[in-house]
């Protein structure tokens, strides 16, 4: 019997170990890829059926608890997100492989495969990690293998990836001013601990206001979607797919958590408006933008965002007690 | 709490940078100052606490390591850009959104 935290393991490790491999042996990149997504596929399905069965968990690495040493957090949430990762890495990998060459619009095809498997590393270890810090590490990773694989496109997707580069470090670095708030506040980091100690006071409004802004950046929620289309619709074709689907995506992932977890005594009824008028702003303006383009691609960013502010809609409907019908849709 | 002024003077001049740069260096430079802002808060918070916190050093330090490489990657698009733009139009790199077609 395999234990439990082999499937995190493998999730966070393989990916890392395949894209330092894929970047020292360059010829070895597409069966190395495949082979690493099939196996962290596999890994993905396993970890939502352990979750199934038995729920939750949480894993201390190294053996060293909270306070002081990193865990990992495995619930349904995450497991979803691990798995909705590996589904589109998987397809992405296959469609970028089997392209012809000619028509791949990478300048630099020796780089895209490290940076892919670092993108997904980056994004399992965002969804693994159950501490503030972390996360901001994890971020950080994620916005530098997105922001390489945007520009490998050249030309001008470079001054998207630029932008792109921009206001994703403006968002996470107002992000960790928010936990440096939290953290001054609190002394912890840890996403349970601060559940437990969370007070309505003005320290923890502010770090709260600041951390959700940050990522309301890096989501691309309305009014701060600006850098996202251009970015999107200039990557390469199997990067916007993972961009739409799964970076966006991890930001949200983190609102959902933050504000369920640490800041559910804050989810007053004002702040859980003010998130879904913008969410209702986001679905009418992506919308209506969307209609008006001309190029796939672009349609499917302002798609995107559109699709995203459906998702701030779960604040309102939670705040007003109805969370069963806000997760569920029914 | 002469320290924690400068924090927020730090963070002010850097937001103000950013928005107001148009060359893509001093965007940069303005996005550093912003994240040092940050470690200086971290670093604040260790003096202030009760007895000295030593977390939100290893915290810094990591976050200086990430900030390196932020910056690395950055600098190496700056470049490229700058290279393209230097073929093609001189003046379009100081395009205030850093948009150009």
């Amino acid at each position: 019997m395999i234990p439990e935290t082999a499937g995190p393991v493998i999730l966070f490790s393989l990916p890392l170990a395949a894209a330092i491999t894929v970047f020292i042996r360059p010829r070895w990149s597409v069966p190395v890829t495949l082979g690493a997504s099939g196996v962290l596929l596999a890994a993905a399905v396993w970890v939502v059926g352990v979750v199934l069965q038995q729920g939750a968990w949480r894993h201390d690495i190294g053996g060293w608890t909270a306070p002081l040493g990193i865990g990992w957090n495995v619930d349904g949430l995450s497991a979803a997100l691990l798995l909705l990762t590996a589904a589109v890495g998987l397809a992405g990998a296959v469609f970028h492989a089997s392209r012809p060459a000619p028509l791949a619009t990478v300048r630099d095809p020796r780089f895209f495969w490290p940076l892919w498997l670092f993108l997904w590393g980056g994004l399992n270890a965002l969804f693994l990690a159950a501490d503030l810090f972390n996360v901001y590490v994890a971020l950080e990773l994620v916005s530098i293998a997105s922001v390489g694989l945007i520009g490998l496109a050249g030309g001008s997707a470079q001054a998207a990836a630029w932008r792109y580069l921009l206001a994703t470090l403006l968002g996470s670095t107002i992000y960790l001013f928010g936990v440096a708030l939290l953290y001054g506040r609190y002394a912890a980091l840890d996403l349970a601990l601060l559940t437990d100690g969370v007070e309505r006071d003005g320290v923890t409004a502010v770090a709260a206001a600041l951390m959700t802004l940050g990522l309301l950046l890096k989501a691309a929620v309305f009014p701060l979607h600006f850098w996202l289309p251009a970015a999107h619709g200039r990557a390469p074709p199997a990067v916007s797919a993972v961009l739409s689907a799964v970076v966006i995506a991890a930001g949200y992932y983190l609102l959902v958590r933050l504000w369920f977890g640490p800041f559910a005594p804050l989810l007053g009824t004002g702040v859980a408006t003010l998130l879904g008028l913008l969410g209702a702003a986001a679905v009418l303006w992506g919308g209506l933008l969307a209609l008006l383009q001309r190029r796939l691609k672009m349609l499917i960013a302002y798609s995107t965002v559109s699709q995203f502010g459906y998702g701030l809609l779960v604040f309102p409907l939670a705040a007003a007690g109805a969370a069963h019908p806000a997760w569920t849709g029914r | 709490m002469v320290y924690l002024s400068l924090t927020g003077v730090l963070f002010v001049l850097g937001l103000h940078g950013l928005f107001t740069a148009r060359n893509l260096l001093r965007r940069l430079l303005s996005l550093n100052i912003l994240t040092t802002s940050v470690f200086l808060l971290f670093v604040v918070m260790a003096r202030l606490a009760e007895p000295l916190d030593n977390v939100p050093h290893a915290i810094v330090l990591t976050g200086i390591v990430i900030t390196v490489s932020t910056t690395a990657v950055a600098l190496a698009l700056v470049v490229r850009i700058a290279g393209r733009m230097r073929e093609e139009d001189v003046g379009a790199a100081a395009d205030p959104r850093g948009d150009v077609e």
